[in-house]
């Protein structure tokens, strides 16, 4: 039988004996680290005190994810944040840029190197697209803005600046108000801008806007469920005053003349089954569905592919004159 | 394909033997497994790993808020607790006071989206004025904790008028659980910090708030809470009517000197603030929301949590039924 025995060589033996002796070793180490299990390793959906917080960002000087003028300089390590943990940065705010599609966020602090304790921090979000950063851009514009002639959109207040840049949304906040750090803000802006030239600067809508009672700068573009009605997508609005009284005027555009008199017709129905109570037109705008509802008075009307109308006006004849400024101004566009 | 010539021949026996021998290795194996299984699992959390705050309010005081209007902060909160006989009415000798402060986010005392450090250093000040044994701040931040605290300045603040820090970490939240709650269920809670304290103040600024209309003193707990809580946000109203079932404070500071009107609770501009110089000091949170509201150019009924709050029992949205003392104080 032994005939039969192919001998073993020494390297043969050597090789294993090391893999069983690995082999034990693996074994020893699985059953040392079975008594020492960490239940919040495998329970990925079990919530632990300081899940989802961004690493802390250095304090020291560190690399810059803008381009910087020669008198500024990095305060703090940028941070990077998506849709799902926005709010670990901006909390309840997140929802607002979560609505408009915003698709992630930097920022980074930055200080004078003249003087370390004025600092400001520099959020850049990315929207996708122009529509979108003008969303976010539109919906918190400040009333005390002041206009800047960064890009088509861009406004600054006492202490920080505000602007759209093609598919980013930019904020730039300092700390305190203060004219150095003001300029310098604006010459990151200006890098900025040169570096992400915008491939979109206008948007087509507001051009749609009469000008007569026009509360300036004073758009707003609603991705989603305006005046709280969820057909009503892609919506910009601006604010007019009427014989004393501000009232909300609105426009969307829709694929086709068809669908644009049922959206129309659809939001009639949809004030109608929220109590709202049908008006009588004068025949001022053609072919106007009004509607008093919690004591303002609402209009919509289709020209074309577009669906204009009136929020929350005061009477039926303030809406009635504004929306036919508006119908006159998208006939002369539309011609 | 095998080679004939390498293939090694074997016999029946040694076959057999080394079939057994293979088979008893896989048995082995079979009967170590077996008495290694752990048939239960992982134990889960049980009631006993629970932990819930005491309720640091006191019923002999009873509900009392004062208003004070005024610009400068430390003037206002030091006429507040006067018009409630004196910070002595709460915090007595050895008492070892916890100060939540709101300190969301690394933003600068000019932007009021966090508490502001005068004010938390004059709370402190009074409360060892008062005979604390200790006083402690603390708070878990949306943002990095260092940061937030060093650029609020309340880390600063709390050094110097000689309150203790604690900030989070991760070992420091134990799992709670809401009574007839149903959202704060086994959710880790910031309890390091409750663990030798006596009494409980919560210190927050009136904001706007983009998912609730405002952030006070109620939306304030929200820093206790650990994990995803951003998951909160979905059911705005009904997390902070638990917050407050959650947290009995001993009081509650309100700060409405300056008001965030738009764009909280980060704001950004200070564009979106309003003087509005109001201090409001309360035993009862609910109904220094309430008039909190006010300040936002609100009412109670504007903003649901109210009226859920209330009507869990957390207090009144009817502040005017405390008789707030007021005052002014140039």
């Amino acid at each position: 039988m032994n005939d039969h025995v192919r001998p073993r060589g020494l390297a043969e033996t050597y090789v294993g004996s090391v893999i069983l002796l690995v082999l034990v070793i693996v074994a020893a180490g699985v059953f040392v680290k079975q008594f020492h299990y960490d239940r919040a390793m495998f329970l990925a959906a079990a919530p632990s005190g300081a899940a989802g917080k961004p690493s802390a960002p250095s304090s020291s000087a560190a690399d810059s994810f803008v381009d910087l003028p020669g008198e500024m300089t990095p305060l703090s390590a940028p941070e990077t944040f998506n849709p799902d943990n926005l709010y670990d940065k901006i909390d309840g705010k997140a929802e607002l840029y979560l609505s408009a599609g915003v698709l992630g966020m930097r920022c980074q602090r930055f200080a004078l190197k003249s003087d370390p304790n004025t600092w400001m921090e520099f959020f850049v979000y990315d929207m996708d697209n122009l529509r979108q950063s003008f969303a976010v851009y539109s919906m918190q514009r400040r009333a005390e803005a002041q206009p800047l002639d960064l890009t088509t959109y861009a406004y600054k207040t006492k202490n920080a600046l505000f602007f759209c840049c093609g598919r980013y949304y930019i904020e730039a906040v300092a700390a305190s108000p203060a004219a150095e750090m003001m300029a310098a803000m604006l010459s990151v802006s200006r890098l900025f801008v040169a570096k992400n030239p915008p491939q979109e600067t206008r948007l087509a809508e507001p051009d749609l806007f009469p000008a007569e009672h026009l509360v300036p700068n004073s758009y707003m573009f609603q991705p989603a469920d305006a005046f709280g009605f969820d057909k009503f997508k892609n919506v910009f609005s601006a604010k007019y005053t009427v014989n004393g009284a501000e009232v909300m005027v609105f426009l969307t555009i829709r694929p086709t003349a068809e669908e644009a008199a049922a959206l129309s017709a659809a939001y009639q129905q949809f004030l109608l089954a929220n109590g709202g109570r049908k008006l009588p037109g004068t025949g001022k705008v053609p072919a106007a569905n009004l509607a008093e509802i919690l004591g303002s008075v609402e209009l919509a009307f289709s020209h074309g592919k577009v669906v204009g109308g009136v929020h929350a006006a005061p009477s039926a004849e303030a809406a009635e004159q504004v929306a036919a400024l508006l119908y006159d101004k998208i006939s002369e566009a539309t011609k | 394909m095998t080679n004939p010539d390498n293939a090694e021949a074997i016999s029946r026996r040694d076959f057999l033997a080394r079939a057994a021998k293979a088979g008893a290795a896989i048995a082995a194996t079979g009967v170590v497994g077996y008495w290694l299984y752990d048939r239960t699992g992982p134990k889960a959390e049980t009631v006993t790993d629970l932990v819930s705050l005491p309720d640091f309010s006191l019923p002999q005081v009873g509900p009392k808020m004062s208003i004070i209007t005024g610009a400068d902060r430390v003037k206002t909160i030091n006429r507040a607790f006067a018009a409630l006989g004196g910070i002595e009415q709460f915090i007595k000798k050895g008492d070892r006071v916890l100060l939540k402060v709101n300190a969301a986010f690394a933003s600068p005392p000019a932007l009021c989206a966090t508490a502001h450090p005068q004010l938390v250093g004059e709370a402190i000040r009074l409360c060892f004025q008062a005979g604390a044994a200790s006083v402690t701040v603390t708070d878990n931040p949306i943002n990095d904790p260092q940061s937030c605290f060093r650029l609020t300045g309340i880390a600063e603040a709390a050094q110097t008028a000689g309150a203790r820090l604690v900030l989070p970490q991760e070992n420091y939240f134990k799992p709670t659980t809401v009574r007839d709650g149903t959202l704060i269920k086994n959710w880790p809670l910031f309890y390091e910090p409750f663990r030798s304290v006596n009494k409980l103040i919560g210190i927050a600024p009136v904001k706007d708030h983009h998912r609730s209309g405002a952030s006070m003193s109620i939306k304030n707990w929200y820093g206790l809470m650990g994990g995803r809580r951003n998951m909160f946000h979905q059911d705005i109203h009904n997390i902070i009517k638990e917050l407050a079932m959650l947290v009995g404070p001993t009081l509650v500071i309100l700060d409405g000197t300056t008001t965030m009107m738009t764009n909280g609770p980060t704001g950004g501009s200070l564009d979106d603030l309003k003087q509005t110089n109001t201090m409001i000091v309360s035993t009862d949170q609910v109904a220094a929301d309430a008039f909190g509201a006010t300040l936002l150019g609100k009412s109670a009924a504007n903003l649901p949590f109210i009226a859920k709050a209330a009507a869990a029992g957390r207090g009144t949205a009817d502040y005017e039924s405390l008789k707030p003392a007021r005052d002014h104080v140039d």
